[in-house]
């Protein structure tokens, strides 16, 4: 049967191109970053379209990533750049007058330390606090703490960890039964013992780091990484996206006590698609960690998902046909590939729609 | 998702392929397009800036356009929510705490009242498409197929798994079915018999043919009879049809029906070999005796499905089939009709439940479908009866795992969010986590509605969940400046950290004196119990106000003199303390004893003390002075009131 795909497609203003998008938690507001180094967000109208509701120039190059904290602290925003800097946001509401509200983003604080481009910002998992993890090119990871939840001007560095290789990207795990738990992904060329993924345990109330495990099996640059939403699951899964896409399985066995009491993990490759024939650059899980989209250099986005005998596979392509949209704002609606409707029921629908019914089906 | 993704069992065949969909819209050629999956059933897709080339601008020129795939547009609409509230009415009530194994009567039941809720759709959504045109017609036209294809591999699963009827019923009960669900004959009858010259209008032997391969003898009767002129040729081959005898197991066996009807098709031989029909009769003749040839070429003349044509060699030729019979004519239907390849959903649908094959059912159910009610509620009906039991590596089984999803789509949306949930609660293996994510994330978007979701959170325990969007509230009411709001969602959440930082922003309203004291007191009242205990000297400032207002001054000083001797309250609110006593001081009234100018006297000292070596908190020199003037203003005034102080004091 046919499909019907419902778009609804926002004009942004921006003046060059999007590098990242980031829903809310949830989904009701969107932030967007760009190469024109503004941020802009939104929020849904009466009709459910996307309206500009902030706009400012964030930093002074391009801006990579940006990213929304847990609801809990507030509205706040964190973005990274190449300007070498990472930005913590906050909107602050004033009411002059009952009914009259205003929205301002406003610069909490700015991190300095990295030298070089900061490649990924990532807030850590609620459970932990409020915390704040960056990337640089230069391989450092760095963890900072925000000393009051109430005023997040202040944060302090916490730890800093030095790779050896350029760092593209970091996720934290969010699992709320294991210690905190951080895999970075490195887009470095050159060669390595570890592989271009490695997982750090952080411990002692967050100061101290252990290397964990590493994905050995992954040589090649390594441009985002992402852990699924870990609901219910007793194993954490970790997507990789390199020259393909990869997903490991990292199972928990407990604390290693002869080697600092860290933990141990069994790991396991669960998936490795090649579909995308080219370079893979960003992951992204649903919210039950069930689905992961990809992006790859073939202009594609897959939709992976595992069925129940949890086996992974690609169930859609979603590739931009080049047109132009008809109205900015407007919905528009494009027919799938794929086979027709059974001969006898068609009629029926024809039937329905009043139209009278032909000699044969 | 708009095509809802497999769940299915065996190895991925070499020929399957992907949905492929268009994105339309100018995506910024040349770039990867990057997807990112919203928390509410959709995807926003853009063209991706280039991050290798050091952070100089892209020079790219034109629109930069974001799209988002909406995955369940359908859940806007009315008849679709119809629909999903009446299916939840039925898959709730059916379902069994514990779980025990349903009879065939409950079983049938259930599935039936599934049906009789498509079929309600069904007529409403052809209301609903008369009305419409263009896209959302489309939309209508496709749950249409949708309703239509699932009511009809819904009544025939019931017939072949549920049901299960014995040997000579059986090919009965799937001429029902059929005529139930493809009826384009009838609807040529009943066009024709408005016609005065019916036998020669273009759909006359078209339909008597339709009519008889499916069994509909009566009907093909009555049109042969509505012919003008009838011809004794006519009148044979209805007199033929008429004597058609038609199993029903209350009236004989099998084997009596057998004999009767090989002895009638061995009538009807009979007369077509001596020429009883005319040209034009013969053919309908050849398929009463059930001629292989002529029931092929008239389904091909009438382009009849393949299972059309199925049930017409069983009508004919096989009328007592049992199942395992009709599973072997189908491959010869299968490529009668044109081979599996030219399949479409309802074909596969029919075909995977005439082989009894759950595993392809249950495939084409969630592959072939805009949305996953179909599959979630379809394996339900089976898993209740006693299929699909099977559980994978992680303990859940098929069924869970299709409710799973549909539940997750509904929790989505902003609507239909309550009926979600109840799906969930039925998933015993995984929903509780789910159910937990999605509960968090329904957007409180007021204060009603962050007590409904509540309300779900408090009756299954999830006191995590519940304490975070508390918390959420709280912190947007601190943030709007509605400090009692705040508070009430502490108490709420018995979040005492936050009400611990609500109090001291509260009390720094109050020093600064941009806060009325009032409300936000008695909202203090009530989570005090919840907050550090630094803080409990507020509730002592509460009854301070409270006695205050009652005009029991003498009993408030003492209190407040008391709160503040006693050190309960942090030395840096003492201040705000001694402040809230100076109109008490400044009266004339004899409100307070010498003792207790002496405390509140020691209390400043030690502040004065202590601040300067303090950064913050200053306290404010002219402030002080007054403090101390009242201060001994008061104590002269006491001391003349207190005799045997004053004799202390002289007799020095």
């Amino acid at each position: 049967m046919s499909t019907v795909l419902s778009v609804k497609a926002t004009s942004t203003d921006h003046k060059d191109l999007i590098h990242d998008v980031s829903y809310n938690f949830y989904g009701d507001r969107m932030a967007t970053c760009s190469s024109d180094q503004h941020v802009k967000v939104w929020e849904r109208d009466e009709n459910e379209d996307w309206v500009v509701q902030s706009s400012w120039k964030a930093h002074s190059a391009v801006i990579s990533r940006v990213i929304w904290a847990h609801p809990e602290f507030g509205h706040v925003l964190a973005t990274c750049s190449f300007d070498r800097t990472a930005i913590v946001w906050e909107e602050l509401v004033s009411v002059s007058a009952p009914g009259e509200v205003r929205n301002q983003w406003v610069m909490k604080h700015t991190f300095v330390d990295s030298r070089t481009s900061v490649s990924d910002v990532k807030f850590a998992p609620k459970h932990l606090g409020l915390y704040l993890a960056t990337c640089s090119n230069d391989g450092t990871v760095r963890v900072y703490e925000a000393q009051d939840v109430m005023n997040l001007g202040l944060w302090s560095p916490v730890l800093e960890i030095n790779i050896k290789m350029s760092c593209s990207s970091i996720s934290w795990c969010s699992a709320t039964r294991l210690p905190p738990l951080i895999a970075v992904g490195c887009d470095d060329p050159g060669p390595s013992q570890t592989g271009k993924v490695i997982l750090y345990e952080i411990s002692d109330g967050m100061r101290k780091y252990t290397l964990v495990d590493s994905v050995v099996s992954v040589t090649s640059p390594v441009q985002d990484v992402s852990f699924a939403p870990n609901l219910g699951r007793s194993v954490n899964l970790l997507a990789i996206a390199s020259k393909d896409v990869t997903i490991v399985e990292f199972k928990c066995q407990g604390k290693d006590l002869a080697n600092s009491g860290q933990t141990k993990f069994d790991q396991n490759l669960v998936a490795q698609f090649n579909d995308h024939k080219q370079t893979v650059w960003r992951l992204c899980w649903n919210v039950t960690g069930t689905t992961l989209a990809s992006t790859g250099d073939d202009g594609c986005v897959r939709l992976w998902r595992s069925n129940y005998l949890r086996k992974w596979s690609c169930h859609s392509i979603l590739k931009g046909d080049g047109s132009l949209i008809k109205q900015p704002g407007m919905e528009t609606s494009s027919q799938a590939g794929s086979s027709s409707s059974s001969k006898e029921s068609e009629s029926r629908i024809q039937k329905a729609r009043g139209k009278k019914d032909g000699m044969h089906n | 998702m708009a095509q809802p993704f497999g769940h299915f069992l065996h190895e991925k065949e070499e020929n399957e392929t992907e949905q492929l969909m268009f994105v339309p819209g100018q995506c910024c050629k040349g770039r990867p397009l990057h997807g990112v999956l919203s928390p509410k059933n959709s995807l926003a897709v853009h063209g991706l800036g280039d991050s290798s080339n050091s952070g100089e601008p892209s020079g790219y020129v034109g629109e930069v356009v974001i799209n988002e795939v909406l995955f369940r547009k359908e859940y806007d609409c009315r008849v679709v929510r119809k629909l999903i509230n009446e299916m939840s009415g039925v898959f709730l009530a059916n379902q069994r705490e514990p779980e025990r194994p349903m009879t065939v009567d409950e079983i049938l039941h259930y599935s039936r009242s599934y049906r009789a809720v498509i079929k309600l759709s069904i007529e409403e959504t052809q209301r609903v498409l008369i009305t419409h045109t263009g896209e959302e017609a489309d939309h209508f036209e496709e749950l249409m197929r949708s309703l239509v294809v699932s009511e009809s591999a819904w009544s025939l699963a019931e017939i072949i798994f549920f049901q299960e009827p014995r040997g000579g019923e059986l090919v009965g009960q799937l001429l029902l079915w059929l005529q139930a669900h493809i009826n384009d004959c009838q609807v040529m009858l009943t066009e024709l018999l408005r016609e005065t010259h019916v036998e020669s209008h273009h759909n006359y032997w078209p339909a008597i043919l339709g009519c008889l391969l499916q069994g509909r003898l009566k009907d093909a009767v009555q049109l042969l009879q509505s012919a003008n002129s009838l011809s004794q040729s006519w009148m044979n081959v209805i007199d033929c049809i008429n004597k058609m005898p038609l199993y029903q197991t209350a009236y004989s066996t099998i084997l009596d029906f057998e004999m009767r009807w090989q002895h009638w098709q061995e009538e009807v031989k009979g007369k077509l070999d001596q020429g009883a029909f005319c040209v034009k009769i013969t053919q309908i003749a050849l398929i009463l005796v059930g001629d292989l040839e002529t029931i092929r070429s008239t389904v091909d003349e009438l382009s009849l499905s393949w299972y059309s044509y199925l049930l017409a060699v069983l009508l004919f030729r096989h009328p007592t089939a049992r199942l395992q019979h009709v599973q072997d004519l189908l491959g010869e239907c299968v490529s009668q009709g044109g081979g599996i390849e030219s399949f479409d959903t309802h074909d596969h649908l029919i075909l995977s439940i005439l082989k009894r094959n759950m595993i392809d059912l249950m495939k084409y159910s969630s592959e072939g479908f805009n949305s996953w009610w179909f599959a979630a509620h379809f394996a339900d009906v089976f898993h209740k009866a006693g299929y699909l039991h099977e559980k994978n590596s992680v303990g859940t089984n098929m069924r869970e795992s299709l409710i799973l999803d549909y539940g997750g789509t509904l929790m989505q949306h902003d609507g239909l969010w309550p009926v979600g949930a109840r799906y969930l609660e039925h998933c015993p293996d995984l929903g509780i986590f789910h159910l937990q994510e999605y509960l968090t994330r329904v957007s409180l978007t007021s204060t009603k509605k962050a007590l409904k979701v509540l309300n779900v959170c408090e009756r299954h325990g999830f006191t995590q969940q519940a304490a975070s969007i508390c918390r959420v509230m709280a912190k947007r009411e601190v943030n709007e400046d509605r400090l009692g709001s705040a508070l009430t969602w502490c108490r709420h959440g018995k979040d005492g950290n936050m009400a611990t930082i609500v109090a001291e922003r509260f009390i720094e309203g109050y020093r600064q004196q941009t806060h009325t004291t009032t409300d936000v007191l008695d909202a203090l009242g009530s989570t005090m119990l919840l907050m550090s205990k630094n803080l409990l000297f507020l509730a002592k400032l509460r009854e301070f106000h409270q006695l205050c207002d009652l005009g029991n001054e003498k009993q408030a000083c003492a209190l407040l003199v008391n709160l503040i001797s006693s050190r309960m309250a942090p030395s840096r609110y003492w201040f705000l303390l001694l402040v809230e006593l100076l109109p008490m001081l400044e009266t004339s009234r004899d409100l307070f004893s010498t003792s207790q100018i002496y405390e509140l006297m020691n209390a400043l000292c030690e502040l004065q003390q202590t601040s300067s070596g303090q950064k913050g908190d200053v306290l404010d020199p002219g402030c002080v002075e007054t403090l101390q003037l009242s201060l001994s203003r008061c104590l002269a005034t006491a001391i003349l009131h207190e005799p045997q102080v004053l004799m202390g004091i002289t007799s020095e």
